[in-house]
């Protein structure tokens, strides 16, 4: 019986612990992801504040908070720290090739935006460059077709 | 202030539903509603997402707006469209008032 309280204990603590843990590494950065696919960027942007701090995050999480940042800022129209996000998402390192490809859409239209014909070419051939999907490809020839 | 209170000068001035805004007057709406947009954009996104969402503008509209690659400031597209969806929401009440 008293084996059993301290099995208990044990497993309660453990729980605690990984949620803890789980916290700290992956933060609220997947939630926001998921809200921003869901097109809805005010709560993205919330859930993402829920992370107190990157600086332990694992490095996907990290790669994909910033990520997410960038989309959020580009929606609000803040195209600088939207730049500044994306490339320190790049830095970082996005676990799947299509996100970083998309990344490098996203920065070469707003170089492009920003009448920096120059930059927004040079990242789109760093995207073509990758070997991505169907529909992210659609999205950078796209893109390219605006820069012209 | 709010957005139809700057549209609304604009608004109207269509009498019939057989009218709509001139290019040069529709070119001034926008300039006039844009820096109040993106003033929400910047503070409170969630105002203009309520807009949007009041005004029932479609979902695809929007994505494409605020997370889309496209040449235009956000502000700009989406001041472009709540214009038109006004005009649109002015001709149809004119269309039905009676």
């Amino acid at each position: 019986m008293y084996q059993n309280k301290i099995y208990a204990a044990a497993a309660a603590i453990s729980f605690i612990l990984i949620t803890v843990y789980g916290y700290v590494r992956q933060g609220t950065v997947y939630l926001a992801f998921k809200y921003l696919r869901k097109n809805e960027p005010l709560k993205a942007e919330e859930t993402l504040k829920l992370t107190k701090s990157t600086k332990w995050l694992s490095k996907t999480q990290k790669g994909y908070y910033y990520f997410v940042k960038g989309f959020i800022d580009t929606a609000r129209g803040k195209l600088e720290e939207a730049k500044n996000n994306y490339e320190e998402a790049l830095k970082i390192g996005l676990k799947l090739t299509n996100d970083t490809a998309l990344t490098y859409a996203n920065l070469a239209s707003i170089h492009n935006r920003q009448k920096n014909k120059v930059k927004a070419r040079d990242y789109i051939q760093k995207a073509k460059a990758l070997k991505v999907k169907k529909h992210i490809l659609a999205e950078i020839e796209r893109v390219e077709a605006m820069i012209g | 202030m709010s957005y139809l209170e700057i549209l609304q000068p604009y608004l109207s001035v269509i009498k019939t539903d057989k009218q709509t805004l001139d290019q040069e007057a529709f070119q001034e709406a926008l300039q006039k509603l844009e820096p109040y947009i993106e003033q929400l954009l910047r503070g409170n996104m969630g105002d203009v997402l309520n807009l949007l969402y009041r005004l029932d503008i479609s979902e695809e509209k929007v994505k494409y707006i605020l997370f889309g690659n496209h040449q235009e400031p956000t502000s700009k597209l989406l001041a472009e469209a709540i214009l038109q969806r006004e005009i649109v929401r002015r001709i149809f009440r004119l269309k039905y008032a009676t």
